[in-house]
């Protein structure tokens, strides 16, 4: 629901990095655990990027699935969250990652610096 | 042409201010917790019940899209409350909270209840300063819930199951919506209770004294 102020921040942190150009390229990671709809935010960056002037990047979301670190040592991607461990069976497990919104690659249409 | 690969968390910022909240809390032995339902789940109730056990020892601050009744609801029970109206938005941020808390007197506080806007998915991963996110979710809304909203139980420290008194009028497994919260947090409390009649407030009270004694 709160796609339009994530796409701001991006946004936001793309134009303190970019300083002025406009941008290519967009690469985002969505954890299916963000919270965060990838559609949505899709469309909301794309319009945040053209009122901001960063112009009509392309933008790539990958959506990432959990990460999870388990008490046996496995370490593997969860893509069924209500699933146990593929090793042990276990639910005694740490997320990792996948929980959160990245940016992860940054083309700008400027020279080379 | 440049490219840039990156890492960077669009979180960043609201997590130092939450840090930074989280900081003055702990300093003052202060236990936080943030607390996460849909709307009408029964959280303002939960805190209405709450502060008959904790008296001044505890405080609240409120948050909701319209209004401050809730804030007069726990001001009603006799606990300082602080409002903070969204506007719209679906979840409070750090930078809220800590002005809420500036406006708080702390001095006899050792639990501080924050109730986040009535929404499961949205300030799921919103960082505020607390020391635990307690997931609210009521028998009414059924047992699938922990289920399908994933990324709140995840991350819940705790889990109120409410409404317990209306098991009698409800297809609700208590066990099923148990064992998936124990899946999705292994560590979770999970409290089955009843605000209305008080039935399973007694485990919910030991938990909140045992966090407040650990701090
Ligand atoms: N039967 C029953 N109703 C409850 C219980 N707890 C809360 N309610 C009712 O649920 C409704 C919503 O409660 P409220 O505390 O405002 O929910 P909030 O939106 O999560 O803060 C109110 O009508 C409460 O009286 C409970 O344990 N049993
Ligand atoms: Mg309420
Ligand atoms: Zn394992």
């Amino acid at each position: 629901m709160h796609e339009l102020s994530i796409a701001g921040a991006i946004c936001d942190a793309v134009k303190e990095h970019a300083g002025g150009d406009d941008i290519a390229l967009l690469r985002i990671e969505v954890g299916t655990l963000s919270g965060v709809l990838a559609d949505a935010l899709d469309f909301c960056i794309r319009e945040v990027a053209r009122a901001e002037g960063l112009g009509e990047p392309e933008i790539v979301i990958d959506q990432i699935a959990p990460r999870c670190l388990c008490a046996c040592g496995l370490e593997y991607d969860c893509t069924e969250i209500l699933e146990g461990c593929p090793s042990c069976g276990g639910f005694d497990r740490e997320v990792t990652a996948g929980m959160d919104v990245l940016i992860r690659e940054i083309q700008t249409e400027g020279e080379e610096k | 042409m440049s490219r840039t690969k990156a890492q960077i968390d669009i979180a960043a910022k609201n997590r130092t201010l939450a840090a930074e909240s989280r900081g003055v809390l702990r300093g003052r032995g202060i236990f936080t917790v943030n607390l996460i339902g849909s709307p009408g789940c029964g959280k303002t109730s939960l805190l209405e019940a709450t502060a008959r056990h904790f008296g001044e020892r505890m405080a609240v601050i409120e948050g909701d899209i319209k209004t401050d009744l809730d804030a007069k609801r726990i001001e009603a029970a006799g606990i300082q409350a602080v409002q903070i109206e969204t506007g719209g938005a679906c979840h409070l941020d750090a930078a809220q909270v800590a002005g809420a808390i500036a406006r708080l007197d702390l001095e006899s506080v050792e639990i501080l209840f924050i109730e986040n806007v009535g929404n499961l998915v949205c300030p799921s991963s919103v960082d505020l300063g607390e020391d635990v996110k307690v997931a609210v979710v009521s028998l009414p809304e059924g047992d699938e819930k922990p289920a399908k909203y994933p990324a709140l139980f995840v991350r819940a420290g705790a889990v109120v199951i409410n409404k317990t008194d209306l098991l009698p009028y409800l297809d609700y497994s208590i066990e099923r919506a148990a064992a998936d919260c124990r899946k999705l947090s292994n560590k979770a409390v999970v409290m089955p209770l009843s605000c209305r009649t008080g039935e399973g407030m007694d485990m919910w009270i030991s938990y909140l004294e045992g966090a407040i004694a650990s701090r």
